[in-house]
């Protein structure tokens, strides 16, 4: 190689980067853009109490994104994460209100119903060939059923007072929840970019086939994969009913939208091989940012679903131009 | 010394069909071997089979003189046996560093506790394996999605290079490729030749295949018919094995 080409090699990488800052960029600029405009229209829109909500807010709709980014790596998708969160909150829920288990074992109780719901979607993809979208389409349903069936619909209030300070303590200025939902990022990042485990996730949502040739247990990895979205959408619901002091059967619904808009916009791809954890949270962001401000700026919380769907389908069609380009 | 490929009598039937019957052939180390036939002629289960995707019903596979029995794909990779596959199976959005390490990452101490992939080694091993072969890679860093073809085709050689392959396996690795492109595979079928890895290439392409091998096999409804020295032969001669026009069964030239 000439000393010519050497040198390309050696900064080509810089350009990369560029490459994805753009991507980064882009999302960047539009939660900016969110912002000023929402502040505009109502100033107590950037007050800290409303940062402090936003915060709470987020957290639940990054946690559930940082699992769904994973799982679109692989080019796969959890549309049951809504019903999950429920599922498992109710279930930790009725264990601590209804058997007076300790907070510690309410949040295993959660953890174990969020794995076991990933693990039957995880199955249902590696076993029996169903979709991704069919097969968490399935526990969507099945989920919601179970939650609603636990208390024939009802509500359980009344959880200890441990358990709420998950949420609700706060630590510099901001809640409990929110600094769990950022040290989850950062694992995430971390094993995502540094890991064996992030590597492969990537290869099989670019390439199953090839990952499939080069050793790697592909069917074992999704089934991984899968359990650790559900374990997300079970800490999105312990996190949600900490900070509603209530476990709600129909809590999260349309949430995995939110999460699926998040994944999209951070730069991650349907069509998989790609994510990028930094770009999720800035997604989750502005996902929440749209949410709240929306709300303040008094636009019906109707309007809203129909923005929210909009914004969905256009930012997935942004992500098959890119492709395609 | 014992060849570095010795099949004998392989045989392998889907159902009814019998894909192989009866298949004979030897790679020795650094000796690039056509495989030619038609379409149909069994070269794809040929190869399946000594790759380890199919099991063979009868016969025998010879690695070093030892006998091999293949139940996977990893098997036979364990064994030093890469196979090029057609459409390259590589990740296309990581890196090359990440397609030739794949399945087989480096890996260092995070903090001397977590371990984690060693990006920057495997950076490194793989600009100096692109520089042994004629690659044409400008940046190994780039994802495998901005390749061509043939860089491609590059990244996939470096990989069973990377990996002391003793035997590489080409399955039509010009088939996607646009004609200058092609003609660089062949400098890269001679980089395998210099470290001494026998190759089993495959290609439609007669004139590629003859420039590219040493030695020319041509199969016809499963078995061999004809072989031949490359520079013993040609198109035309190749042609009239693989259509079975040239009828008579030759026995082996060495």
């Amino acid at each position: 190689m000439s000393s010519d080409a050497l040198s390309r090699t050696i900064n080509r990488p810089l350009i990369l980067v560029i490459g994805k800052a753009r991507q980064l960029g882009f999302a960047l600029v539009s939660l900016m853009a969110l912002i000023l405009l929402f502040s505009i229209l109502n100033p107590r829109f950037l007050s800290y109490i409303n940062w402090y909500h936003i915060s709470q807010q987020g957290t639940i709709i990054m946690v559930l994104a940082l699992g769904q980014a994973f799982i679109i790596a692989t080019a796969g998708i959890d549309i049951s994460q809504g019903s999950v969160l429920a599922l498992s909150a109710m279930i930790a829920a009725g264990a601590m209100v209804s058997f007076h288990v300790s907070p510690v074992f309410g949040v295993m109780t959660a953890l174990l119903t969020g794995a076991a719901a990933g693990a039957a979607n995880g199955l249902a993809v590696t076993r029996l060939n169903v979709p991704p979208f069919i097969a968490s389409l399935g526990m969507l349903s099945a989920a919601l059923g179970a939650a609603l069936l636990l208390t024939g619909g009802s509500p359980i209030f009344g959880l200890p007072n441990g358990y709420l300070t998950i949420s609700q303590g706060k630590l510099l200025g901001f809640p409990h929840m929110a600094w769990i939902a950022f040290a989850l990022a950062l694992v995430a990042a971390f094993v995502l970019n540094k890991t064996r485990f992030g590597r492969y996730t990537l290869a099989i949502g670019s390439n199953a086939e090839s990952a499939r040739r080069a050793g790697i247990n592909v069917e074992r990895h999704l089934l991984a994969v899968y359990i650790l979205g559900g374990v997300a959408s079970a800490i999105g619901g312990i996190l949600y009913a900490g900070y509603t002091a209530a476990a709600l059967p129909t809590a999260g619904q349309n949430d995995e939208l939110f999460s699926i808009a998040a994944v999209v916009i951070g730069g991650g791809s349907l069509f998989g091989g790609v994510g990028t954890i930094l770009g999720t949270t800035i997604g989750a962001l502005l996902m929440t940012v749209l949410a709240n401000g929306s709300q303040l700026a008094g636009i019906s919380p109707f309007v809203e679903q129909v923005v929210l769907g909009v914004v969905v389908v256009a930012a997935v069609f942004v992500d098959n131009l890119r492709r395609r380009s | 010394m014992s060849a570095l490929l010795e099949v004998t009598g392989l045989h392998k039937s889907f159902g009814a069909v019998e894909a192989l019957r009866g298949m004979d052939f030897v790679v020795q180390p650094g000796e690039v071997v056509a495989v030619v036939g038609d379409n149909g002629a069994g070269k794809s289960t040929l190869i399946k089979v000594i790759s380890g995707v199919h099991a063979a019903d009868g016969g025998e596979i010879l690695l070093n003189g030892v006998p091999v029995h293949f139940q996977s794909p990893r098997d036979a990779r364990a064994s030093g046996i890469e196979t090029i596959y057609q459409d390259l199976a590589l990740a296309n959005h990581l890196n090359v560093g990440a397609n030739i390490f794949l399945g087989r990452e480096l890996m260092k101490r995070w903090l001397g506790v977590l371990p984690i992939i060693d990006n920057s080694t495997i950076y490194r091993e793989t600009v100096s394996l692109l520089n042994r072969i004629e690659s044409r890679i400008p940046d190994a860093r780039s994802p495998v999605l901005n390749l061509s073809g043939g860089q491609r085709q590059a990244v996939a050689i470096a990989r069973a290079m990377y990996w002391k392959a003793k035997l590489v396996i080409m399955d039509e690795p010009t088939a996607a490729l646009a004609v200058p492109e092609a003609r660089n595979v062949l400098g890269l079928v001679n980089s395998l030749r210099q470290e001494g890895i026998g190759v089993i290439y495959i290609d439609h392409n007669l004139v590629l295949a003859l420039e590219a091998a040493d030695r020319v096999v041509v199969m016809n409804r499963g078995s061999k018919v004809y072989e031949t020295r490359a520079e013993d032969t040609d198109q035309e001669e190749l042609v009239r094995y693989m259509t079975g026009t040239a009828s008579v069964r030759m026995g082996q030239k060495e």
